[in-house]
């Protein structure tokens, strides 16, 4: 390190702290890097979406399909905005829901998918959501609930806890019992009855099981739902558990002590069920009429999916015009495209925005300013053409006589941004180039950096010229901004710092509006 | 050239200056004597625009010191050529880059016309080879020529010393003395010295000035000084240059005022 | 008697305020001085350089050494505290956001007050004691352009590197502590380091890192520009030199955090 140059070593320095800069950037950006939410998008309403905002994710299934783009109120609800990645699709019969990572964790939407052959469309509503449960509310309420169950257990306990309530108890088995028999003896009676009902009961059973099996999927879900919500309530609820278990102790020790009014209701039910039965028995006739027109029904909606897949399978092979259209990419992407383009030209210039601008800089080295006019194209949001002259003020270094025209530099170059970072691309002060902005503070921050002239400008600048820039914007339109070009040439090396605008029409628009 | 008018300055409650009066002519040495603490110093800074007087006014060349806009100052300032009292030479440039810097700064000489001029004003107080050596690496009396050195390099028309001699042997501050009548008058400049050393105000001046309490209580050529004051504290500082004259002038080797 | 004590007092009082109404006007002065040949060409990019090394590339060790300490005893701390209630999870979350908007700036900035702010305090004071200020001003060389602006530059430029080199060892060396010692899934770790972590959260931490570059270099030059009383003043210029730095860094650090970059809960978003 001892026989460094100064400039070495802060070359050194400099040069490591933009890896390090880059790499902390690219790592808190990593997970926007590519976040670049393409065409497809929807809407979900939601009740309530407390905790949601922009950029929150939306996930399926634990993955992340995209994020949220706006949340707004319409008609007292929320609407929400949803930016899906990439080529995800989402089934319309899906539920949107709120989730959060953990108790106290960050909210996201999932999504949870539903069966349908048929996807939201773009810009569409997504019908069904579940608003956030309010994790506060829920605690208080629980709570309050076990408090009241144990209040009552404990009082029960106390009441009933005594040598009369076993008593009681062994009455009521021996009750139950008799209860059985009588049941017995009716079913006994009836056996040719039941034997019909139980009869067609199978009937319709195999009808139903008929129409479950095309919706087989639907229940499926639908259970596995239950499923895992029952699953989800007994490991939250153990001690709910454990207090419904002792509230069960206590009403049995309560009925054991009401033996009395016990049988009574007893008998009430055997006379119910007797009566039941004399109603089955009146109305067998209707009950299979009821059946059988069920089951014819249940065949005609047999017929009408059978077809309904038929039309489907036509359209996924690719079969007739409709299906070529939406089974060849290409052919639904031009239409998409089209389409877009259509809808911006309806539009005249509410997409494509052309911005003009100017910019001063004063060179420390070159001891001149250099002065810029730029005109911005900008089709979408993230992409945009510029077309920039500049003078050459390297040109007025020499003695000869100065010429404006020859020094005159063009650049022409095309922009796309992902996320944080644009990427740029074209000529560059007359000469191919390439470049990176950086963007930061809510874009009121840009780093820049061009490459150009590759193989140098002249015999006194034989490496590219490297151009780095941070610009900061006070206001949308104009920016105050600082750097340093063809740092690789010791030769024209120049530092520079300088003012300038870039607007466009609204940007003029607010202008006016605010100064005059 | 240079006239002080009632020049009034003070630090706090110390009242350095007094309403000096001085007029210091083309051409000429002037040597201001006075004890230390007297505010030689913080006269001859006057001079050179380092202070602003409380009242009165400096004049250089007919320019009103104080009325003077940054870079009319800093012209003003390439006329003079000071040699401070440590030499204040700066610790990070080479004896060479001191010598030079006022050229690098000031001029659009090439480098190698600036080295030769370094080497030739470093002939000039009498060192060679000396470009590369750092400041800390010379004595004393090193320092002060360098110091010189670089108050002429620029040509100017008139060199400031601060104590030139303070700090150094006796042997030193006669080479230095010597350095100082030599180069002025090759240059044929206007040099003014501030010093509390009679030798060398009895060598190098053509005039002397007195300042006591705030103000010049003698001016004159240095027999008027040493021999014709009634003021007892002038005729006490000057004492030890009154026997030094004395002598030389029965030796016959006085070399000073001529 | 009380009447000279009163009349002492109130004295004392008014000197102190007229001393400390002059102080801020030299120094406002002192800064405005500065601006003014900030913006005059040609800037002496040699000088600023060598100072960018000085402050920069060679504060660069001692920032490595604490911001690499202070991470590992953040890891160790939060996970103490986040172990009680089940949260090991976010100690990453915890070392890369204090490290990004707090610790790595105002840390860093405290280091290289002691280390580079006193070092320009002794040499501006040791070139005004031994003249050499007064020196460059015969030369006709303004002493702000030579001495300070390259000073200023090279913290305002360097203080920001630093910051995020430091906001990396920090959180490395976290990521060492939690995965080596505490037993972490690095993979996970990592995740969550920059899970909630927003940019916002790095250039607010290095905009505040700008600031406190050019408070330690404008107040170590003004210390050291205006030292008086030879080499035992040069001692106590640098020791105010620091202590003032290190006021000056915690006041301008709250302001601005208060100011910029807090929105209450939430964050802005980036």
């Amino acid at each position: 390190m001892k026989n460094w140059t100064n400039e070495a070593k802060l070359g050194v320095f400099i040069i490591a702290g933009f890896a390090v800069l880059f790499w902390l950037t690219f790592s808190i950006g990593g997970k926007k890097l590519f976040s670049v939410t393409g065409k497809k998008s929807f809407i979900v309403y939601f009740k309530t979406i407390t905790g949601v905002t922009e950029k929150s994710d939306v996930r399926m299934a634990g993955v992340k399909i995209g994020e949220v783009k706006k949340v707004e109120l319409e008609n007292y609800r929320a609407k929400v905005t949803v930016g899906l990645h990439g080529d995800y699709d989402v089934p319309d019969d899906s539920v949107a829901t709120v989730q959060g990572k953990g108790l106290l964790g960050e909210k996201f939407i999932e999504i949870r998918p539903g069966f349908s052959p048929t996807y939201v469309s773009n810009g569409g509503v997504l019908a069904n959501s579940i608003p956030p449960s309010n994790i506060d509310d829920m605690v208080a309420k629980l709570s309050a609930a076990l408090d009241d169950i144990k209040t009552v257990t404990n009082s029960l306990s106390e009441s009933f806890g005594s040598e009369e309530g076993k008593q009681g108890l062994k009455s009521i088995i021996s009750n139950l019992s008799n209860l059985s028999k009588d049941l017995n003896d009716v079913v006994g009676g009836n056996k040719e009855k039941l034997t019909q009902i139980i009869t067609n009961v199978d009937k319709a059973t195999a009808v139903l099981q008929l129409i479950l099996t095309e919706n087989r999927e639907n229940l499926r879900g639908s259970i596995s739902n239950l499923n895992s919500m029952s699953k989800s309530f007994a490991e939250k609820a153990p001690d709910l558990l454990e207090h419904l278990d002792q509230a069960a102790s206590g009403i049995r020790d309560m009925v054991s002590d009401n033996r009395t009014n016990l049988k009574d209701s007893m008998s009430n039910i055997k006379e119910a069920s007797g009566n039941f039965n004399g109603v089955l028995v009146e109305n067998r006739e209707n009950f299979k009429v009821a059946m059988a027109n069920l089951k014819t029904s249940s065949e005609k909606l047999d017929e009408i999916m059978a077809s309904v897949k038929k039309i489907t399978a036509k359209i996924e092979k690719g079969e007739g015009t409709i299906g070529k259209l939406v089974q060849e990419e290409e052919v639904y992407n031009g239409l998409n495209e089209t389409l877009e383009g259509a809808k911006n030209l309806t539009k005249q210039t509410g997409a494509m925005k052309v911005g003009i601008g100017a910019r001063a800089e004063y060179q420390s080295e070159m001891q001149q300013s250099k002065s810029y006019f730029s005109i911005r194209v900008k089709p979408r949001e993230d992409k945009y053409y510029m077309i920039e002259v500049s003078e050459d003020v390297r040109r007025n270094l020499g003695t000869g006589p100065r010429n404006t025209l020859n020094s005159l530099l063009y650049s022409f170059y095309i922009a796309k941004r992902f996320g944080n970072v644009t990427i740029k691309g074209g000529l560059m002060e007359s000469s191919g180039g390439v470049g990176l902005d950086l963007h930061g503070w809510e874009d009121k921050l840009m780093l820049t950096a061009d490459v150009f002239n590759f193989s140098g400008y002249d015999n006194n600048a034989k490496s590219p010229q490297v151009k780095v820039t941070a610009k900061y914007f006070p206001q949308k339109y104009l920016f105050l901004y600082v750097g340093g070009d063809e740092l690789a040439n010791k030769y024209y090396r120049t530092f520079f710092g300088g003012i300038g605008i870039m607007a466009d029409e609204e940007d003029f628009k607010f202008f006016m509006a605010r100064f005059f | 050239m240079i006239f002080c008018e009632n020049l009034y300055k003070a630090f706090g409650d110390n009242h350095v200056l007094q309403g000096v009066d001085l007029h210091i002519k083309r051409g000429e040495s002037m040597v201001i004597i006075g004890g230390s603490g007297t505010g030689k110093s913080v006269l001859i800074k006057h001079i050179i625009g380092l202070l602003s007087p409380d009242a009165g006014r400096v004049t250089v060349d007919g320019q009103v010191v104080g009325d003077l806009h940054e870079d009319e100052l800093n012209e003003m300032r390439k006329k003079f050529g000071m040699l401070f009292q440590g030499a204040a030479l700066f610790d990070s440039l080479t004896v060479g880059g001191n010598v030079g810097f006022a050229l690098k700064e000031h001029t659009d000489l090439a480098q190698s016309k600036i080295d030769e001029r370094v080497k030739e004003c470093l002939e000039m107080v009498g060192m060679k080879d000396v470009e590369r050596l750092m400041p800390a690496e010379l004595s004393g009396g090193m320092k002060k020529r360098v110091g010189l050195a670089r108050a002429i390099a620029m040509n100017p028309q008139i060199i400031l010393f601060d104590e030139p001699t303070t700090g150094l042997d006796p042997v030193m501050a006669d080479v230095i003395n010597d350095l100082i009548i030599k180069t002025t008058r090759a240059l044929k400049v206007t040099s003014v010295t501030i010093t509390h050393d009679m030798v060398s105000a009895n060598r190098i001046a053509d005039r002397i000035a007195m300042l006591y309490q705030g103000k010049i209580v003698a001016i004159g050529t240095p027999d008027e000084v040493m021999f014709n004051q009634t003021n007892p504290a002038v005729r006490e500082f000057v004492e030890i240059g009154r026997i030094i004259r004395q002598t030389e002038a029965v030796q016959g080797r006085h070399i000073g005022a001529q | 008697m009380l009447k000279k004590i009163a009349v002492g007092t109130l004295e004392f009082v008014g000197r102190y305020t007229i001393d400390m109404v002059k102080a801020i006007g030299l120094m406002g002065e002192f800064v405005g001085d500065t601006m003014k040949w900030l913006s005059r060409k040609p800037l002496r990019m040699g000088a600023a350089v060598d100072q960018m090394v000085e402050v920069g590339a060679n504060s660069f060790p001692v920032v490595f050494f604490t911001a690499m300490f202070t991470g590992m005893v953040l890891a160790l701390q939060s996970h103490t505290g986040f172990k009680r209630f089940g949260a090991e999870s976010m100690v990453g979350t915890v070392v890369g956001l204090s490290m990004t908007r707090e610790l790595g700036p105002v840390l860093t900035a405290l280091v290289v007050t002691g280390r580079a702010g006193s070092a320009m305090t002794a040499q501006l004071g040791t070139m005004r004691v031994t003249e050499q200020i007064d020196a460059l001003y015969t030369l006709a060389a303004n002493p702000i352009k030579y001495l300070v602006v390259p000073r200023v530059i090279a913290g305002t430029l360097m203080l920001p590197v630093l910051t995020v080199m430091a906001d990396f060892v920090g959180i490395l060396g976290g990521f060492v502590v939690a995965v080596m010692l505490l037993g972490a899934n690095p993979v996970l770790y990592m995740e969550k380091t920059f899970e909630f972590m927003e940019y916002n959260d790095m250039f607010s931490g290095l905009l505040k890192s700008m600031v406190f570059g050019f408070i330690i270099s404008v107040v170590g030059c003004y210390q050291g520009f205006y030292t008086e009383g030879g080499a035992e003043g040069v001692g106590t210029a640098t020791t105010k030199s620091v202590v003032m730095g290190f006021m000056l860094i915690f006041l301008a650090n709250y302001i601005l955090t208060a100011l910029l970059f807090s929105n209450g809960g939430g964050g802005a978003k980036f």
